[in-house]
C-alpha cells in the first residue's frame, strides 16, 4: 500500500498543495482528477521524489520511502520527449539501467517489449527517425520496461492515437494486479473507464476521495437532461439562480433538481419557456467534477 | 554510485558518438599543428641557406677541426649547411667571451653558437641561441662534434675502438640554452606557444560544456528530465555528468597527447620548445574541471537555445580576455599586474599559460595558484550543485538574479 500523508507543499510562498492524504492499494486504478493547476502534477512530483514535500511524507508498505523507492516506480509525464538523435534500443537499456535494472535485464526487458510491440526492426532508429505513434511506443516502454510495483500515469493518453490507447489499456489492465497504478487526468471519460477510486483535488485541496462506483450511487441523484426549442431561453427563468445546474451546452442543460421534486419543478419550467425533451440522467463522474468544482470554487 | 556511473557512460557515449565531435576531431588537430609549426616557420625562415654559427672552445681542442667538419656538411640545394666563426678567446676571461658571442648572436650575426668545455674529465657542449632552432641541424652539430672528438682522441691515445667508445660516452649530449631577452621575436614565439594551449582550452571547454549545455536544455525542455529524476537524485545526476563530462574531457586529452606524441616522433611538432610543458598541462587540466563546472551550475538555469549560446558567449570572453593583455604578460610576466590576474580564478588558467612560456615561476607560487583553483573549483562545484538541484526543473521563464541569489542560499 502506498501512503500520502498529510502532504502540503509551497512555491516560494504560495501554497500549491494543502494538507492532502490518501492511500492506494494493488489491484485499483488510483484517478487523481482535478482541473488545470489543481495540484495533480505536483502530487505525483512528490510521490515520485522528484519534488520534496513541504510538510508530510510518503509512505509505502508503512516505511518512510527511500532512495530504493525510485527503483520500484515507473513514470509516463504528461509532456512527452526522449532523446531525438538517439537510438531506440541504447535509450531503453539507459533509462532501464536508471531504474536499477543490469545491463543484461535491461537488454533482455527490451528486446521482449520490442517485440511485443512490433518494434524490433526499428531497434537501431534514432527516435526522431520514428513514427509518432511509433515514439508514444517507446515512451510508453520507459515507464514499464522494469515492471515497476507502482506506475504512475500522468495524462496518459494525451495525444496517443486510438490504436496506442487500446495497446496500452489492454497493458495497463494486464498489470494491474501486481502493481498499483496512479494515473492523473482531466479527463473525465477517461478517468471513468478506468479507475477504480479516485481523488478529486481543486486548488490544492482534496475535495472528495473514494471509491468510484460507491461515490456516483452515493451522490444525490436528482439529474435532468433538459433540451431546449432556442439556448437563450433558459435566461429568462434565471435557471441558474433557481436551481444548481450542472452543464449548459447549447440548448441542452443539466439541472439537479436536489431535495425538489422533479415532476413539479419540470412542469413549472414547461410552462414558462419551450422545452422539446426531458430526460432522467445518471450521474457521471463529469457531473459529479463539475458539480463539486462549481461549489468548491464558489 | 551505480546510477552516476550509469549517467557518466552515457553523457560520455552520447557526446563522442556525435557526428560534430568527430569532426571537431579532425579540425582541431589541424588548428593546432598550424599553431605550432607557425613559431618554427616564422623564427627558422631562410634555412635552405648556410647557417652562420660561431664555435667558443675552451679546451683549444677542437675548434678548428670541428669547424671544417661543419663546413663540410651540405644542405639538399647543394650549399653548406654552416659556415663558422671561432670567437674563442683565450686572452680574455670566460664571461667576456660568452657575453660577446651573446651579442654577435643578438645582432643577428650569428644563428648560435657552440659551447665546448672540459668539466670534471668530461666533454660538455652547449648549443646557445635566442631561436627556435631545428632540431635535426642540432643533431648534425652534435654528430659532427662526435667524429671529431673521436678522431682527436684517437690521435691523442692511439687507442682500440673499445676504448674509445669508452672515451665517446664522457661526450655530453649537446645542450640547448637560450638566450633570455625581450626580443619581438621571443614574445611572439611565447605567445604562440601559450596561444596552442588557450585556444585548445577554450575550445574544448566552449565545444564539450556547450554540448552539455545543450543536452540540458534539449532534457529540460523536452522533460525528460522529469523521467530521470524520478529515476535518481539530481545529485547523482549532477555527479554523473560531471563525470561523463571529465571522462569526454580527458579522453579528448589523450587523443591530442597521443597525436602529439606521434607529430614529436615524426619531428613535425618539436614540444621542447614549449616551456614547463608538465605546468602548462596541470593548468590545462584545471581550467578545464573549472569552467566545465561553471558551465554546469549556469547550464541547469538555461532553458533555450539561445539562452545557451549566449552563456558560451560570456564564459569565452573570460578565457579570451587575457590574449587582449598577452604581449604586455609575456613582456613583464612577474609584473604585479600579472601575478593579481594569475590568482583571479576566471583569468588565472590563461595567464598562467601566457607566463609559464617566458618565465618559470617559482615552485610556491605554482603551488599557491594551484591551490587558490582548487579551492575555487570546489566551490563553484558546491554552489553549480545548489543551483542544479533547483535549476534543472525549471523551464520558461529565465530565474530572477533574486530567485538564483535565494537557490544558492538554501541549505
Amino acid at each position: 500500500m502506498l501512503e500520502i500523508k498529510n502532504i502540503s507543499k509551497y512555491f516560494n510562498s504560495k501554497l500549491v498543495l494543502d494538507d492532502i492524504s490518501f492511500k492506494v492499494h494493488k489491484g485499483n486504478i488510483f484517478g487523481i482528477i482535478g482541473p488545470n493547476g489543481a495540484g495533480k502534477t505536483t502530487t505525483l512530483r512528490i510521490i515520485l521524489g522528484i519534488l520534496f514535500p513541504s510538510n508530510g511524507e510518503v509512505l509505502f508498505k508503512n516505511k518512510k520511502v527511500t532512495q530504493e523507492f525510485m527503483n520500484i516506480t515507473g513514470y509516463l509525464p504528461e509532456e512527452r520527449g526522449l532523446y531525438p538523435k538517439s537510438n531506440v534500443v541504447n535509450t531503453l537499456i539507459y533509462l532501464g539501467q536508471l531504474k536499477g535494472l543490469s545491463y543484461s535485464q535491461a537488454v533482455e526487458k527490451t528486446n521482449y517489449w520490442l517485440e511485443r510491440l512490433n518494434l524490433l526492426e526499428y531497434q537501431k532508429f534514432n527516435i526522431d527517425e520514428l513514427s509518432k505513434g511509433n515514439q508514444q511506443k517507446i515512451q510508453f516502454l520507459t515507464s514499464i520496461l522494469h515492471e515497476p510495483k507502482i506506475l504512475i500515469l500522468d495524462e496518459p493518453f494525451s495525444g496517443f492515437d486510438p490504436v496506442n490507447q487500446s495497446i496500452f489499456r489492454e497493458i495497463i489492465e494486464e498489470i494491474k494486479n501486481d502493481c498499483i497504478i496512479i494515473l492523473s487526468t482531466h479527463l473525465m471519460d477517461l478517468a471513468e473507464s478506468l479507475c477504480d477510486e479516485i481523488f478529486l483535488i481543486n486548488n490544492g485541496k482534496e475535495i472528495i476521495s473514494g471509491e468510484l462506483n460507491k461515490l456516483l450511487k452515493s451522490s444525490n441523484n436528482n439529474l435532468y437532461e433538459i433540451t431546449l426549442a432556442d439556448n437563450i431561453s433558459s435566461d429568462k427563468i434565471n435557471i441558474s439562480e433557481k436551481y444548481k445546474v450542472l452543464s449548459k451546452h447549447n440548448s441542452s442543460i443539466i439541472i439537479d433538481f436536489e431535495d425538489k421534486n422533479p415532476s413539479t419543478e419540470i412542469k413549472e419550467i414547461s410552462n414558462l419557456i419551450n422545452v422539446l425533451e426531458i430526460k432522467r440522467k445518471s450521474l457521471t463522474l463529469n457531473d459529479l467534477f463539475l458539480s463539486l468544482v462549481e461549489n468548491n470554487n464558489e | 554510485m551505480n546510477k552516476i556511473l550509469v549517467i557518466a557512460r552515457w553523457e560520455f557515449l552520447e557526446r563522442i558518438r556525435r557526428k560534430s565531435f568527430i569532426i571537431s576531431m579532425i579540425i582541431l588537430p589541424l588548428l593546432v599543428i598550424a599553431f605550432s609549426l607557425l613559431p618554427s616557420f616564422l623564427l627558422n625562415k631562410g634555412e635552405d641557406f648556410p647557417l652562420p654559427l660561431g664555435i667558443v672552445d675552451f679546451t683549444d681542442k677542437y675548434d678548428k677541426d670541428f669547424s671544417s667538419e661543419l663546413v663540410q656538411q651540405y644542405l639538399p640545394n647543394g650549399q653548406p649547411a654552416f659556415f663558422t666563426f671561432s670567437l674563442s678567446n683565450h686572452r680574455k676571461d670566460k664571461n667576456t667571451v660568452l657575453k660577446f658571442a651573446d651579442k654577435q648572436v643578438l645582432a643577428d650575426g650569428l644563428i648560435g653558437y657552440v659551447i665546448i668545455e672540459e668539466k670534471a674529465n668530461k666533454i660538455d657542449l652547449t648549443f646557445r641561441t635566442n631561436t627556435i632552432f631545428n632540431l635535426d641541424k642540432l643533431n648534425v652539430i652534435e654528430e659532427a662534434f662526435n667524429k671529431v672528438a673521436l678522431k682527436t682522441f684517437g690521435k691523442e691515445e692511439n687507442l682500440s675502438p673499445i676504448k674509445i667508445r669508452e672515451l665517446t660516452s664522457k661526450i655530453s649530449k649537446i645542450k640547448r640554452s637560450y638566450i633570455e631577452v625581450e626580443s619581438e621575436d621571443e614574445i611572439l614565439k611565447s605567445f604562440l606557444n601559450s596561444y596552442i594551449f588557450i585556444i585548445l582550452l577554450v575550445t574544448m571547454v566552449l565545444f564539450s560544456g556547450g554540448l552539455f549545455v545543450r543536452s540540458l536544455v534539449l532534457e529540460k525542455s523536452n522533460r525528460i528530465i522529469e523521467i530521470i529524476l524520478s529515476s535518481c537524485s539530481s545529485r547523482e545526476l549532477l555527479f554523473g555528468k560531471v563525470l561523463g563530462l571529465s571522462f569526454f574531457g580527458l579522453f579528448q586529452l589523450i587523443l591530442w597527447m597521443i597525436i602529439g606524441i606521434v607529430l614529436q616522433k615524426t619531428n613535425t611538432l618539436d614540444l621542447s620548445t614549449i616551456n614547463n610543458l608538465h605546468y602548462q598541462l596541470l593548468f590545462f587540466v584545471l581550467g578545464y574541471m573549472f569552467y566545465s563546472s561553471i558551465f554546469i551550475g549556469l547550464g541547469s538555469l538555461v532553458g533555450a537555445d539561445h539562452e545557451a549560446q549566449q552563456l558560451t558567449g560570456v564564459l569565452s570572453i573570460f578565457l579570451i580576455f587575457p590574449i587582449i593583455l598577452a604581449v604586455e604578460i609575456i613582456r613583464a610576466p612577474n609584473s604585479i599586474f600579472a601575478i593579481v590576474l594569475s590568482y583571479f580564478p576566471l583569468t588565472s588558467v590563461p595567464v598562467m599559460l601566457l607566463r609559464l612560456n617566458s618565465t618559470t615561476p617559482s615552485i610556491m607560487e605554482v603551488v599557491s595558484v594551484v591551490l587558490v583553483l582548487l579551492f575555487s573549483l570546489y566551490m563553484v562545484v558546491l554552489l553549480s550543485s545548489k543551483l542544479f538541484r533547483i535549476g534543472i526543473l525549471r523551464s520558461g521563464k529565465r530565474p530572477s538574479y533574486k530567485e538564483i541569489i535565494s537557490w544558492l542560499k538554501l541549505k
